[in-house]
């Protein structure tokens, strides 16, 4: 066993003091007050944690609320420590008043300091609610806000008294901080007008609770969530917060002798944090060295997961052992085995990693320093992080360190012309739009939001008609001049499509039927002259040209690759968010022969209908998993009131089985709506396909009785 | 500390950055000020009757022959009406209910719909009830500026929806009916400019009877709104 592994380093906690420090302080301004007294905390047991989820409310910690219940069980046991102060705050702080209550560990003075306590929350709350419908009109959010902090930070004090700390410093920061946030609201107050519509739940308003970062968190859910939430609209598949980190160490952290070093300022770290989850824009002076490690670092331990993913994580730490070269043979083919997204998140990191250590020069960074940082957080040994980064050029051929460029609000007069950096545009701004309809979908429709899909919108067809006709010119002659023979070429095209062959090896086939004309046509196939099927075919190509066709195994006809220059430079881009689609979904397969570009054209057909499809599936999903996210919520706030109400009545027996029947009946319902929702996919899926194939089999003859 | 100053700094920006686009709805409700009224239309019916090609007609004197299914497509121009300059957004919807889902998101801000169906085309025309429908309970109100376009006039001799029904269901709906044709921009700015003149009229109506604009007004600083 080696010897830094985090296992390790939790059996002898002592050994490795700095790193356990580390990993304990996140989001936790105050922390060091209670390192302080640790007697106190002997006697009131969990009372530190219970504070940090109360103080979290504001922002990070709600976050929690929506992670799924499931992924405590699936999570590996050494990572639950780490992410358990991001679970259920509101409800995990229950189960732990609960079950002290149970242990009749507390005497009953504490008691009834909880109680006041609560009875003041709920008086806050309600006092909250009046305020929030007395001005619904403009600084209502703004307010909220303070509302909230105030309440948060009086909750503070009422926790510090109890613990008798008395640190006025601590106090100072914290106010400090109060007011920064205020100003931080104020400063991007249209970007955070995430209210939804108000579905009043057991008396606290639902807006009250729901904000975009809250609702669909990003910090603390399983990766790819985060990455359809907010993710590089390029074709990285990264989540932002990632890439905007990764991105600013490149460009500033790797000279610095505080990269992986040196400890953030936990302020700025907090305002960096909340900017990302709220979906805010980030500035420079939002950044630096340490709290860009710390963020990145945050939001790899809040992973439920392992970034090597729960099944694979073991083979890959065993994979160091074994001796090269089988070894490398070993790596690939598991970091092929990862999902998209964790294996774009993995290359990133190395690479990145590799650029630190090959800094170490002048920032005095080695794989050491990294591991200290990073280690816990990956959950890696030293061994397999030391490899992957070494090796991380060779395992991650593809991955290049580009800085993220966002998606253009506006379109400049002076946009390039061509077609590769139109279509990548165009593809930037559709993520953004489909990212736009889903938490539309989710419930979140402010105005703001409202002109950015209008926005998105009118970029994308701006860019297409621009696209378009760029392409129209490069292929002038395409277009005229065809009409020669109609009725010579109908039959042509038909027997091209029918006779069209699989472009993509990794495609799962579906065969399509039509003995009936493939027996017929072959014959006439290998007869006819080249160049007279050639023109026919351009003619199709024109109507779908926003479409770029894709290589093809068969080059019959030189003129054609000119022809196709233009598309050729953005084609591989394209291919890696088809293949995802693709893998999953069944393409129909053409038995044989020659005409490529039919072949392309019904492949592009099909490959825009599945991107369709993905994107609308996609906002069906995040709508679903709102509503499983309203219904958890509901659940705590239930809990949180009945609590409330037996904890005056002093009848505790009951709560626990009134609570426990409705957290069952709850869960039963959760689960059936997944249930639900799988079933609905699938269905919806399924004719997905079957309208899909019909359309494109209309689109193709549309297009052939055209020309 | 530096980041509050900047953070000082970044709340002016802010702020600044965004009056000018509250100006524009406040203006929007009112009067015209500097920047042109801002119209938001949305164009729905079935698949293939022609509502991308009234709009690329409409926006660049265009006819495109060859068809090819919208997801969603959105334009932006200004034109002159009654002597006021205005800005139209028109978005051009998905006619398959694929897409319905993109849909939705975008009746919920559109003032102003173009509901169009093909006169050759029954089922079209049914399915501008269901768009009606659709219509009225996204947006909750009755007097949303709406139009029934009958388009492919020139296809007449094909034509399989009589005037009179168009008629009838135009009146029972108490909205205006204008047949068009997207090939020959028959009648297409006039459909486009009935409905503006209806909005622009629903706009103002609102702006009167309620007097300080709702939500928008109070988002912005007094100094910033005196200019409407």
């Amino acid at each position: 066993m080696d010897f830094e592994s985090p296992d390790v380093e939790k059996d002898f906690p002592g050994l490795y003091a700095s790193e356990s420090g580390r990993k304990s302080n996140e989001s936790d301004f105050s922390d060091g007050a209670e390192h302080e007294k640790p007697s106190k905390k002997d006697l009131l047991g969990r009372r530190k944690e219970k504070k940090e989820s109360k103080k979290d409310r504001g922002y990070a910690a709600l976050e929690g609320e929506s992670s799924p219940e499931e992924d405590t069980d699936t999570k590996s046991p050494s990572k639950s420590k780490k992410t358990k102060s991001f679970k259920f705050p509101t409800k995990s702080k229950e189960k732990r008043e609960k079950s002290r209550d149970k242990e009749k560990v507390l005497e009953e003075t504490v008691k009834h300091k909880e109680v006041t306590e609560k009875d003041k929350k709920k008086e806050k709350e309600r006092e909250k609610e009046k305020k929030e419908k007395e001005k619904k009109k403009e600084k209502d959010k703004e307010k909220e806000e303070k509302a909230k902090f105030k309440f948060e930070s009086r909750e503070k004090l009422k926790d510090e008294k109890k613990e008798k700390v008395k640190d006025k410093d601590k106090e100072k920061s914290k106010e400090k901080e109060k007011e920064k946030v205020k100003e931080k609201d104020k400063d991007k107050k249209d970007k955070k007008l995430t209210k939804i519509q108000s579905t009043v739940t057991s008396g606290v308003p639902f807006e009250e609770i729901f904000t975009l970062g809250v609702a669909l968190p990003i910090f603390g859910v399983p990766l790819q969530q985060s990455v359809e939430r907010s993710r590089c609209h390029d074709d990285t598949g990264l989540p932002l917060v990632v890439r905007d980190s990764i991105d600013y160490l490149q460009a500033h952290g790797l000279k610095s002798k505080d990269i992986y070093r040196t400890e953030p300022d936990k302020i700025k770290f907090q305002q960096l944090r909340k900017l990302f989850t709220d979906r805010g824009p980030t500035f420079p002076y939002h950044w630096d060295v340490p709290v860009a490690c710390a963020m990145l670092k945050a939001f790899i331990s809040e992973l439920p997961e392992s970034i090597l993913t729960q099944e694979l994580h073991g083979q890959f730490e065993q994979a160091t052992a074994i001796a090269e070269p089988q070894r490398e043979a070993t790596m690939t083919n598991l970091i092929n085995k990862l999902p998209n997204c964790n294996h774009n998140l993995l290359a990133w990191l190395m690479r990145h990693f590799q650029h630190v250590v090959s800094n170490e020069q002048v920032n005095q960074a080695n794989i050491q320093t990294i591991m200290a940082a990073m280690g816990a957080a990956l959950n890696m040994s030293l061994n397999l992080l030391t490899y992957l980064v070494t090796k991380s050029e060779k395992l991650f051929p593809n991955v290049r360190l580009t800085k993220y460029v966002p998606p253009l609000h506006s379109l400049p007069a002076d946009f390039p012309d061509s077609a590769a950096e139109m279509s990548a545009e165009l593809r930037k701004q559709e993520s953004l739009l489909s990212q736009i309809h889903a938490e539309m979908h989710a419930g979140f429709i402010t105005a703001a939001r409202d002109q950015q899909l209008w926005e998105a919108q009118r970029i994308v067809t701006q860019l297409k008609r621009k696209l378009r006709s760029v392409q129209k010119s490069t292929e002038p002659n395409a277009v005229p001049t065809q009409q020669s023979s109609v009725d010579e070429k109908q039959p042509d095209e038909e027997t091209t499509r029918v006779c069209s062959q699989p472009t993509e090896a990794e495609k799962p086939v579906r065969e399509v039927e039509r003995p009936g004309r493939e027996v017929e046509r072959p014959v006439r196939e290998v007869e006819r002259p080249v160049r007279e099927v050639e023109r026919p075919v351009r003619e199709v190509e024109r109507p779908i040209d926003a479409f770029e066709p894709k290589e093809s195994p068969l080059d019959q006809d030189a003129t054609f690759e000119a022809e196709f220059e233009d598309n050729f430079d953005f084609k591989p881009d394209k291919k890696t968010t088809t293949d995802e689609t693709q893998a999953t979904e069944p393409v129909q397969d053409k038995p044989k022969l020659t005409e490529k570009e039919l072949k392309v054209l019904r492949l592009e057909l099909e490959n825009a209908e599945y991107l369709q499809l993905k994107s609308l599936l996609q906002a069906k999903i995040n709508s679903e998993q709102f509503e499983i996210v309203k219904l958890r919520s509901y659940v705590a706030l239930k809990n949180k009131q009945e609590c409330n109400l037996q904890n005056n009545k002093d009848a505790k027996e009951n709560s626990s089985v009134d609570e426990q029947e409705l957290k069952q009946r709850l869960m039963k319902e959760n689960a059936l709506l997944e249930q639900k929702r799988l079933n609905l996919i699938n269905q919806i899926f399924q004719e997905r396909v079957a309208c899909i194939q019909l359309k494109i089999e209309l689109a193709m003859k549309e297009i052939l009785s055209k020309s | 500390m530096f980041s509050t100053i900047a953070y000082q700094l970044s709340t002016k920006f802010a702020e600044e950055g965004k009056c000018p686009c509250v100006e524009r709805r406040v203006g929007m409700s009112k009067k015209p000020a500097a920047q042109p009224t801002l119209h938001k239309v949305i164009m729905v019916g079935s698949g293939g009757v022609g509502k991308s090609a009234l709009t690329l007609q409409f926006m660049y004197d265009e006819f495109v022959e060859d068809y090819e299914p919208t997801k969603a497509d959105s334009y932006r121009k200004k034109v002159v009406l009654d002597g006021e300059e205005v800005q139209i957004d028109i978005l051009d919807t998905a006619g398959q209910e694929d897409y319905a889902a993109i849909r939705d998101n975008y009746f919920r801000s559109g003032e102003g719909f173009l509901c169009v169906f093909s006169i050759t085309e029954p089922e079209s025309f049914d399915a501008t009830q269901e768009f009606r429908e659709q219509i009225l309970r996204v947006k909750n109100d009755d007097n949303i500026p709406f139009l029934l376009v009958g388009n492919k006039s020139d296809l007449a001799d094909k034509r399989r929806v009589p005037l009179e029904t168009c008629r009838e269901r135009a009146h029972n709906w108490q909205v205006p009916y204008v047949e068009t044709s997207a090939k020959t921009r028959d009648n297409v700015d006039k459909a486009f400019l009935t409905l503006i003149r209806q909005m622009s009229r629903v706009k103002r109506g609102l702006a009167a009877e309620e007097d300080p604009a709702p939500d928008d007004a109070g988002r912005c600083k007094p100094s910033c709104c005196s200019i409407s």
